[in-house]
């Protein structure tokens, strides 16, 4: 790999295979409860409760089965709602917050400090007291039970959370590659463009998953806006095996509880390597 | 922040190529709000109507099914003088705040730094040890953290092995919060991602430079890492701080809504929860969420304020 | 309905002045979208149905909702149904938005609620006119809809207080289940019978402490009420008389302890009798077919002990109802669809007991000849508590939420030994009324 240990040289072997099997010790330890989930997924319904043991005594495959078509709309539209959500989330972050992240981080004008402190007052407000006020907003805008909700203000930058993180990463770039760029003819949107945005890949990365991860998971936004059961995200339809009046089918959920985290563990596995591609690996120097 | 104290009048007077002239007639200050237009937009259409909304009720008695009446600042008043369970919230979440926040961040943390670079198949860890932090939030929680840490739980059965006797601590008092800062502390992905990413944007060149000069591992993590990466170590720490303060989903799906056992983790926004929602007094949980606000809002600025004697920014001349 | 309109302008029109202000000329803003209730072209009509439940619930309601639309094709049903715990967060969303489903699921905790806020609508009008027939029901049920003489909601179901308990750790034991008329002293007997055989670390039942159910039929059988109007029916002496039997029978290790009950929570998954911790707890007797799906053994179901004295003090429900808003634009339609709901043969079939035993006789007659063995136990549960001079839970006051949180906070107070019997009793009598009303 790069620098820092290859001028040290790589650990031994035996130290190699002792990082591993600590690896691999703690997390397996901090997977429990998930390895739980994945047992009681493929156990009867009857036993997840009373048979503790972490393999099945009877296996089932039924949970899985039983769980996509439980909701009369199979699950799989269920996903793809939540794909349009978490695609169309991930595109505004990534224009809007760093359009906004840069001007704060580099440009000078005028109230940028005012601008700056409200940014970071929009973090701060509990989330439930502006439910209905927006709520009404939305409806007054015939945007209830449409995914615009959910999106529409990504593209505006309402995660000010994003801002925030892809101004701190801007910081940290060197301001001699503003100059550079300057001299080379660039104007302020070709420093955007063209030295800002690549050099905060791993920002750009970072807010690419985290929109995603939150957006997959979250649940207050679409219960209040999306009211028709083929609009469910995967979060709404999870929760439709749970009653606190009825019957709770926890097999089912546990199996499309494992199923749900497919998409956002791969999205992860593909988007960290551009985690890697920072500073370090674009040869500034 | 130092920023302002940037002497920032050198750019438009040198102009060394054409080009370059023609493209910077558009002044830094427009330029600035140009690039900050979608936010603005966003601002004044989405966010600030429903905060200021959210002000006005609080000074109103209003049950969400019918209309608000102005009562001025009997909520404030109300919340300081006569709601012992208000008091009790406050507690919980401070305590909640105080542990859960720098356990999660020195545990993110040192995890990046293990899985940052130096070992195959690391992508892989990484992965892996988001995996909880993606199931953080699910409902499925409730009855995993009772697997862990309830009586004849994982936490237990470990202990056992050891000899000690443990307790239910999930549905004790005294110790349920603490389960719940375990929780945070399990769910440790978001901030670690935000380390690595931002270990990943420190330049090679400083190692290099740093070898050359013979520093040993712990010098270079103290004298480089640990300097460079300070903006994102701020970041993360107000991030967190915001998010410990508001946090809900936990105390909510673990405690099935109600907080208990005997309101030892009704945290502040799910008391403000149950008050809006299922008591019906959205005005006085405005003022409630206010009071956060104010609370949250004066911890920020300190944080800013002592940003200055410890965080270095790469743009600082 | 001018009432109604203010109301929902008030936040509206707030939020709606904010952003004009603010972003002046934005059309959609200055626009008057306050009509509520979608409408369709000549003769068609939609509706909006909400309710919360499990997934059974869910298919089976919009089977019998496609049945409908099949019949009259010019109506279109748009359903919304979630679980319980998040239901009411977006009604309440929409309610305050304007934007309320013409028929609601009521819950009987909130009823009072929703009818005092004049969300839902007086449905006396169209009992008198037939298009709800209501011909041979029970009174009573319909009574627990009814605040200040006006019917505010259609029960499609009911159920009875009920104690379930784990009938194969019995018979192992070599106990004998409890009989039909059996008394809280004998209840008290047989949890430290159970405890004694069952060994460590295994309980006669669950602490009953916490739920208001059971200090109801206590209540009842000392010719008291929960609730007399929007005061307290009871006093300090009853409720301390209450908590002590189950301290005790905590103290004697016959009921779980404090710990283990507040690790749980209150939905069948969690019960002892379904963990294998526990041999008796209290429910209703809809629960009664989850109890026996969760649980690896038989589960029985008894009726909640009597008296001492031999009073039954049993009780039976109509925790939910169909209700109509009054912003809905088809009213008329909406009362057709809940007579469809809860007299209809095929619909009834369609919808068999995910509501409880139904509401109407002649459609539990023919859904009792359809359902299992099990789901038959229900339905003669219900029997047996109504024949023993049983009382169907009022009307609940505004602030029963409140009451009931209050309620279970002090008895845990108490149960974890943070607060002494008398202590928490004297909050309960202090802060409670206060909630009330």
């Amino acid at each position: 790999m790069s620098g820092a240990t290859a001028t040290t040289g790589r650990p031994s072997r035996a130290r190699r295979l002792v990082k591993h099997v600590a690896l691999v010790a703690f997390g397996l330890l901090l997977l429990y409860p998930l390895i739980w989930m994945l047992s009681s997924s493929f156990k009867p319904t009857e036993l997840i409760f009373s048979d503790s043991g972490l393999w099945p005594s009877r296996f089932t495959l039924s949970n899985y089965t039983d769980g996509w078509n439980a909701l009369r709309i199979p699950f799989s539209t269920f996903f793809v709602n939540s794909f349009v959500v978490a695609i169309g989330s991930i595109v505004g972050n990534l224009i809007a917050c760093s359009l906004a992240a840069y001007a704060f981080a580099r440009l000078n004008f005028r109230f940028r400090r005012f601008w700056f402190a409200i940014m970071l007052a929009t973090i701060m407000l509990p989330q439930h007291v502006v439910l209905i006020p927006q709520y009404v907003l939305f409806s007054e805008l015939n945007w209830i039970d449409t995914f615009l909700p959910l999106i529409v203000p990504k593209f505006l930058a309402t995660d000010a959370f994003f801002i925030f993180l892809m101004v701190q990463f801007i910081r940290t770039l060197p301001r001699e590659l503003d100059d550079a760029a300057k001299i080379d003819g660039c104007g302020w949107w070709g420093i955007y463009w063209r030295v800002i945005l690549p050099l905060t890949m791993p920002a750009l990365a970072t807010t690419a998953i985290f929109t995603f991860i939150w957006t997959w998971n979250d649940f207050l936004s679409p219960l209040i806006y999306l009211s028709t059961p083929e609009n469910y995200t995967v979060p709404l339809a999870l929760r439709a095996f749970m009653d606190a009046e009825g019957e709770s089918s926890w097999g089912p959920l546990f199996a499309m509880s494992i199923l749900s985290l497919g998409p956002i563990f791969g999205f992860f596995l593909a988007a960290q390597k551009y985690l890697v591609r920072g500073v370090a690996t674009t040869g500034l120097k | 922040m130092s920023v302002a104290t940037r002497d920032r009048v050198e750019s438009p007077p040198e102009r060394p190529r054409r080009a370059g002239g023609r493209r910077f007639r558009i002044s830094e200050n427009v330029a600035g709000y140009l690039f900050l237009s979608p936010w603005l937009v966003g601002l004044f259409v989405i966010v600030i109507g429903p905060m200021i909304a959210s002000l006005y009720l609080s000074f109103t008695e209003y049950n969400p099914l019918t209309s608000p009446s102005w009562i001025g600042l009997d909520n404030y008043v109300r919340l300081f003088t006569d709601d012992p369970r208000y008091i009790a919230s406050l507690k919980v979440t401070l305590i909640y705040v105080v542990v859960s926040v720098p356990l999660q961040l020195a545990f993110a943390l040192l995890l990046a730094m293990v899985l940052d670079k130096g070992l195959r198949g690391l992508s892989f860890y990484r992965s892996v040890y988001y995996l909880p932090s993606l199931l953080g939030s699910s409902v499925a929680i409730a009855i995993l953290w009772r697997r862990v840490f309830s009586g004849d739980g994982l936490v237990n059965s470990f202990l056992g092995a050891f000899g000690i006797e443990g307790r239910s601590w999930i549905s004790e008092p005294a110790t349920a919060v603490y389960t719940l800062v375990a929780l945070s502390v399990w769910t440790f992905g978001a901030p670690m991602v935000i380390f690595l990413a931002g270990l990943r944007q420190i330049p090679d060149m400083y190692y290099e430079a740093a070898s050359v000069d013979g520093a040993g591992r712990v010098r270079r993590f103290f004298s480089i890492t640990v300097p460079l990466l300070t903006p994102v170590i701020f970041f993360n720490l107000i991030l967190q701080m915001i998010g410990a303060f508001q946090a809900f989903t936990p105390a909510f799906v673990v405690s099935d809504g109600t907080g208990g056992p005997v309101d030892s983790t009704l945290f502040y926004t799910l008391y403000l929860y149950q008050e809006g929602f299922a008591s019906f007094r959205m005005g006085y949980a405005s003022a409630m969420a206010w009071v956060l606000f104010v609370v949250i809002a004066l911890f920020t600025a300190l944080n800013f304020a002592a940003s200055k004697y410890w965080v270095f920014y790469g743009d600082e001349r | 309905m001018t009432v109604r309109t203010t109301r929902q302008r008030a936040v509206t029109a707030l939020t709606a002045t904010m952003c004009a202000l603010l972003v002046a000329g934005l059309a959609a803003c200055g626009s008057d979208g306050d009509s509520a209730g979608a409408e369709g072209g000549d003769g068609d009509v939609s509706l909006r149905i909400a309710w919360s439940g499990s997934d059974e619930r869910n298919t089976r309601t919009q089977d019998a909702l496609d049945l409908y639309m099949e019949q009259n094709p010019n109506v279109d049903i748009s359903v919304e149904y979630t679980t319980a715990t998040n239901f009411w967060d977006r009604l309440t969303t929409q309610v305050a938005g304007g934007n309320a489903p013409d028929i609601i699921q009521m819950s009987g905790q909130v009823l009072s609620q929703y009818a005092t806020s004049d969300v839902l609508l007086d449905l006396g009008p169209y009992v008198d006119d037939g298009t709800i027939d209501i011909e041979g029901w029970e009174e009573e049920p319909l009574e627990a809809q009814t605040i200040d003489g006006t019917l505010y909601g259609i029960p499609p179901g009911l159920d009875g207080h009920a104690l379930v308990y784990d009938a194969t750790k019995l018979q192992e034991l070599g106990i004998e289940p409890p009989s039909e008329t059996w008394t809280w002293s004998e209840f008290a007997d047989l949890a430290r019978e159970i405890a004694a055989a069952g060994g460590e670390g295994y309980y006669g039942t669950e602490d009953g402490g916490p739920q208001y159910e059971v200090l109801q039929s206590f209540l009842n059988q000392r010719g008291k009420q929960l609730f007399d109007g929007n005061e307290l029916g009871f006093e300090a002496a009853d409720v301390e008389e209450l908590w002590q039997f189950w301290g005790d029978l905590r103290e004697d290790g016959a009921a779980v302890p404090a710990d283990l009950q507040t690790a749980q929570g209150a939905n069948p998954e969690n019960s002892g009798v379904v963990q294998g911790y526990a041999a008796m707890d209290f429910t209703t007797s809809s629960q009664y077919t989850n109890f026996v799906g969760l649980s690896p053994g038989e589960v029985g179901m008894a009726t909640y002990p009597f008296g001492d004295d031999g009073a039954p003090g049993q009780v039976w429900r109509a925790g939910m109802a169909w209700s109509v808003t009054r912003t809905s634009a088809n009213a008329d339609e909406a009362a057709k669809l809940i007579d469809f709901l809860v007299n209809d043969s095929e619909a009834g079939a369609l919808l068999q007991t995910t509501r409880g035993v139904p509401a109407s006789p002649t459609i539990r007659e023919e859904v009792l000849g359809t359902v299992d063995e099990t789901e038959q136990r229900s339905f003669e549960h219900l029997e047996t508590v109504q024949a023993h001079d049983a009382q169907v839970t009022p009307v609940l006051p505004t602030g029963f939420g409140d009451f009931n949180d209050l309620y279970q906070r002090l008895y845990y107070e108490y149960a974890f030994g943070r607060m002494t019997l008398e202590d928490a009793v004297g909050q309960l009598m202090s802060e409670a009324p206060g909630l009330l009303g």
